[in-house]
Formats: C-alpha cells, sequence, structure tokens
C-alpha cells in the first residue's frame, strides 16, 4: 500500500492527525493551484475550507485514493470552476475571475533585468505567448506539478493521446521560435533560481 | 532509488520521463546535477538540454500567509472535532489513548500548529533580522545585545538573564503559562553564545533565532532552533533535553554536537561529537528517527525527506565557527559560499556555470580575517576572480 492510501485510510477512520498531515502538506499546492483561477485569496480559502468540510463530513463513504495531491487538485478544480460560474453570473463582467486555470511562467513576468537579458527573455515571452491555455495548462501539470501523463488526462478530462500532444506540440512551438538562442535560456534561468 | 540507465535517449525522451522531471527538479542548483551529468556522461548534452526545457516552467508558486493557513486550519479542527462529539461511535481513538500525542505541524518558515494546547511549540517573532543580537522577552520587550558577539547566561534559581556579563534582566512576570520563551535573534556576520538554567552551553552561529525558557519545567528540556547552533548539553537522562527545528526534532543525552538547521537550506545537519543523540523527522507519521553516536553526522533532506548518516572522520570541523574559523572538507563551493554569504552578511552573484568547473574544496578560513583576505585565498582555490562591491561580491570565471 502507498503511503498516500495508508495516510487516506486513516483520515476516512477519523484517526488523530491524519487530517492535519493532509492540510499541512498539501496547503501551499492547494492554494499556488487556485491563485491560476483568482487572484482573491480568500475566495481561495472558503473553497479549500469548504472542500475539507466536505471530506470531513462524508470521510465514512470517501473511495481508495492513490495520490492525495492529485485528487484534492482535481475535487478542488471542480469547486473553483462551479464556484466561479457562479460568481461570473452575479457580476457579469468581472476580470478577476476565469473559470480556467491562467498558467503564467516566470520568464514571461516582468522583472528588473539589464538590457541583454531583456532581449533573450523578450525571445522567450514570444515563444510561451505562442501556447494556447490548453497547451500551457497541460505544461503545469506535467512540470511545475510533476503529475504523470495518465493523471494530466484525469485532470483535463482528455485522452491519453490528446494529453501528450498537447504538451509535445507546446515544446516544439517553443524550441523554434527560440532556434539556436535555446542555450542563452539558460543563463537567465540560473540567475533566477539564484536570486531566489 | 534505483535509476533508469538513460542511454541512447533522446531530448525529447527525457522531458516525457516522469522520473527524469522529477530528479532534473530534485537536483537542480545541487551539486549532485553535475555529478548525475558525469554517471551519465553518454546523454550529458541531451540532459543538459532537457533540463533547460523543464526547468523553464518550475515556476515560484506564491505561498499563502500563514495567519491565513492557521485561520482555515483553526476552524478545519474545531469542525472535526465538533463532529466526533456528535457522532459517539466515529470517536474511539484519540482521546482513550491517556497520554496526549503531541502532534506538531511545521507549516512556512519555522511556525508551529499548537494542536494540543500545552504541549511545546513555539512561534518565532516575525520581526525582520535586527542590526545587533537581541534578546526578545516573553512580554514583547527587546533587548539589545550589543555590537559584538553577545554572551546570554539564565541565573539558576534566579529566574533571572545575565547579559553580557554585566546587565541583569529579571525574569519577567511569574506565568504559569511556561510555554513562553525567551528568543534570542542573532542576525547575519554576528555570533552570540550563552548558558541555560540546567548548565547547557549554546553557540549560536549567524543568521539564527534560539527560544529558550528561564526556567525548565516538566520532565523535558525543550529548546527551538532555526539556524545553527553547537550545543554541550548537561546531563540528565532523567530530563532529555529536545531541540525542534523545523523538519526534525533532535534529542540528547547528555552530548556535544552542532545542529545546522537554516530555513534556506534544503537539508538539516547534525554532526555529533561526544555522547548519544537522536534525530527523528517531524511532521510525518512514519518519520525516520536515527540515533547517532560519536564521529557521525546526519543530513536530513528536506525534499527527499530522508536521512542520512555517514561517518564523519573530523567532526570537530562542522563546528569550527565556535573559535572563528571555518573548516571544512570536500565540500561544494556553493555550500562554502553560502556559509560565507552568512557570516559576512553578503551576497555572491556569479555567472552560471562559473562554479561548475570547480572541484569540491577543503581548507580552514580564519573568520576574524576580512572578508577582502578569505576571498583572496578563496579565489587561489577556486581558480575565480572576485571583486567586492560593498555588500555584494562578484565572481567570474579566468578564463573569461
Amino acid at each position: 500500500m502507498s503511503e498516500d492510501s495508508h495516510i487516506w485510510e486513516k483520515f476516512k477512520n477519523a484517526e488523530d492527525s491524519a487530517l492535519s498531515l493532509i492540510y499541512s502538506q498539501h496547503v501551499d499546492f492547494l492554494f499556488g493551484y487556485g491563485r491560476k483561477f483568482s487572484d482573491d485569496e480568500d475566495f481561495i480559502f472558503d473553497t479549500i475550507q469548504d472542500l475539507f468540510y466536505y471530506l470531513i463530513t462524508n470521510r465514512k463513504n470517501l473511495g481508495e485514493v492513490k495520490n492525495i495531491k492529485l485528487y484534492l487538485l482535481k475535487s478542488l478544480q471542480r469547486r473553483l470552476i462551479l464556484e466561479l460560474e457562479k460568481k461570473q453570473k452575479q457580476a457579469k463582467r468581472n476580470n478577476d475571475y476565469h473559470t480556467e486555470p491562467e498558467i503564467v511562467f516566470p520568464a514571461e513576468e516582468n522583472l528588473i533585468r539589464d538590457e541583454e537579458e531583456q532581449a533573450q527573455l523578450e525571445l522567450i515571452r514570444q515563444g510561451m505567448q505562442q501556447l494556447n491555455s490548453k497547451q500551457r495548462e497541460a505544461l503545469y501539470y506535467k512540470y511545475t506539478c510533476g503529475f504523470s501523463y495518465q493523471q494530466i488526462c484525469e485532470i483535463m478530462s482528455v485522452s491519453y493521446d490528446t494529453a501528450r500532444q498537447l504538451v509535445s506540440r507546446a515544446v516544439g512551438s517553443l524550441k523554434k521560435t527560440l532556434g539556436k538562442d535555446f542555450l542563452t535560456l539558460f543563463f537567465i534561468l540560473k540567475k533566477e533560481a539564484f536570486l531566489f | 532509488m534505483k535509476l533508469k540507465p538513460y542511454i541512447n535517449c533522446s531530448v525529447e525522451d527525457l522531458i516525457e520521463d516522469d522520473e527524469f522531471i522529477d530528479l532534473v527538479k530534485r537536483l537542480h542548483g545541487t551539486p549532485k546535477w553535475e555529478l548525475f551529468l558525469d554517471d551519465h556522461s553518454s546523454s550529458k548534452q541531451k540532459m543538459i538540454e532537457a533540463k533547460k526545457i523543464i526547468m523553464l516552467f518550475v515556476t515560484n508558486e506564491p505561498v499563502p500567509s500563514y495567519e491565513k493557513k492557521l485561520d482555515v486550519w483553526t476552524s478545519l479542527d474545531r469542525f472535526e472535532k465538533g463532529r466526533s462529539r456528535d457522532n459517539g461511535r466515529t470517536l474511539k481513538i484519540g482521546l482513550s489513548s491517556a497520554a496526549a500525542v503531541l502532534i506538531l505541524v511545521a507549516l512556512g518558515n519555522l511556525v508551529y500548529l499548537n494542536f494540543n494546547r500545552n504541549d511545546a511549540t513555539f512561534l518565532f517573532s516575525s520581526s525582520p533580522d535586527p542590526d545587533h543580537p537581541v534578546l526578545v522577552l516573553p512580554n514583547g520587550n527587546q533587548i539589545d545585545l550589543g555590537e559584538n558577539d553577545a554572551k546570554v547566561a539564565v541565573l539558576k534559581g534566579q529566574n533571572a538573564i545575565q547579559v553580557n556579563d554585566d546587565s541583569i534582566i529579571g525574569s519577567s512576570v511569574e506565568t504559569p503559562d511556561h510555554a513562553r520563551l525567551n528568543e534570542v535573534i542573532v542576525p547575519f556576520a554576528r555570533k552570540s553564545s550563552m548558558v541555560l538554567a540546567d548548565g547547557t552551553k549554546v553557540w549560536l552561529n549567524a543568521g539564527s533565532r534560539f527560544a529558550f525558557p528561564t526556567k525548565f519545567e516538566g520532565n523535558k528540556r525543550e529548546v527551538f532552533l532555526e539556524g545553527e547552533g553547537y550545543f554541550e548539553v548537561t546531563e540528565n537522562p532523567d530530563h532529555p533535553f529536545i531541540i525542534h527545528t523545523q523538519d526534525i526534532e533532535v534529542k540528547v543525552l547528555g552530548t556535544i554536537f552542532g545542529l545546522s538547521a537554516y530555513a534556506a537550506d534544503d537539508f538539516v545537519e547534525t554532526v555529533l561529537l561526544e555522547g548519544r543523540v537522536q534525530m527523528q523527522e517531524k511532521n510525518n507519521l512514519f518519520g525516520e528517527k536515527v540515533i547517532m553516536t560519536p564521529s557521525q553526522k546526519a543530513t536530513y533532506n528536506k525534499t527527499r525527506k530522508e536521512i542520512d548518516v555517514i561517518a564523519e572522520a573530523h567532526p570537530e570541523a562542522p563546528v569550527a565557527w565556535v573559535k572563528g574559523w571555518y573548516q571544512f572538507s570536500n565540500e561544494s563551493p556553493e555550500k562554502v559560499i553560502k556559509k560565507l554569504e552568512r557570516y559576512y552578511n553578503v551576497k555572491f552573484d556569479y555567472y552560471p556555470g562559473a562554479l561548475s568547473s570547480s572541484l569540491p574544496i577543503s581548507g580552514k578560513l580564519d573568520l576574524k580575517e576580512s572578508l577582502d583576505e578569505v576571498m583572496a585565498i578563496v579565489a587561489k582555490v577556486t581558480k575565480l576572480n572576485y571583486e567586492i562591491k560593498e555588500d555584494h561580491v562578484v565572481l567570474s570565471g579566468k578564463q573569461e
């Protein structure tokens, strides 16, 4: 039995500390994911809290879970989309909310840099802007979250082949835009990692 | 963990491979990445390119505030407990065990959630690092410990704290709430030493926070550390001495050892000189536990959540900072630079790859010397050029 299944069983049996363990291990990740949908931190936390209320209330009837992170992400995604659709109906044109995750990678964000870096960064930004929102989402799950294709299909409700295609086309398109300047990327990214 | 051979694979294969992605993210920025490349020299170039692609999509995720997480946790905890009360059948475990289980969950930057009141937890003050070492009393009063390396001593039986061999601070109000602790904050480029109520001696290294009571009560002696300390613990088998850090706790049975648990490092390291200590992962029901014997070094990797124990031929080396030395053997240049950043409170800037050609280095640096003198030696060993610009040190390769 995987460690996750074990913890999940403990949670279902209402054993001490299982809830705190699950919450503390995943709350940062869930929050980060929520921020892809909305900048409203209170809204994200309300949704996370509702999700956990639901889990506690229905713990006896929950199924087996092999990967808690994946399970929580999918549940939160569903709740966020439902809540956001409600909100959108209430306040018709509100740019703070979107019903699909909006992924922004660090290279796209405007940080203060010198001119040479700016030029290189501009190239990456151009490359990234050619990616559509589904491609970005797939890249996020694959590389940022570290999910497998099988898991990405579950999250995005697409077929296995589609998930693979989204990732490989996105990478292919990036490589094409960046061309031989690809090597200089390393410079920027390492420096970024160093700064944080 | 067994790794795939990764022979004859293309960049495309690599960036598809979940194990490789995980590995890149774990080894990124550590010397282990270079070692991994050396082990796979036939695919080295491809791996470097694959890593570049993967790292494009690794974001610095926004982190929620500690208060907010605590808020939500408090209502979840109350909700869960409330439900268990309403429904007697689900409450078979937990309260039946006579001794309350201490559950500590670390969130964010070394803060502890207190799930069972009365149990030892400590929330370090969130104030930014001061210019001088300071002592923060439980009532929030701050006492400046002066410009030099500070000395603090708890006067046994008097409930008082002596600072720098002269001024004596009467213990704040006698409070039944013994969880309230004093806190010493040592900023970068400073050190501090202290004697606790039980006679235990503690040296605190640059950039550390340490919390301790004026009087040890109960059957455990508990203190909290973020950063690096060297401990000479007074023997008392009936009252184990426990040091809590964010990820691990170290239980001591009368002993001399060093403990490095900086929040910014991805590891926690304990080196044992005398006696016996137990190092245990917290925040994990199945946490690993190791008992160390002298001349061993235990390293807890925060990402892998594993403790490795190795024999340390020179156990005094990692704690040489107590005497104003920094001694290291076979250390990666990155790690040496990280240490110097803390000692001298400077920031190193270097081009990526500038250090990659440098081999692990060994040696001894006198930290009482100026940064310029120390850098002259480091530069010679690493074959790098350096330039000190105020609080920045710029490194560059010689060949450039």
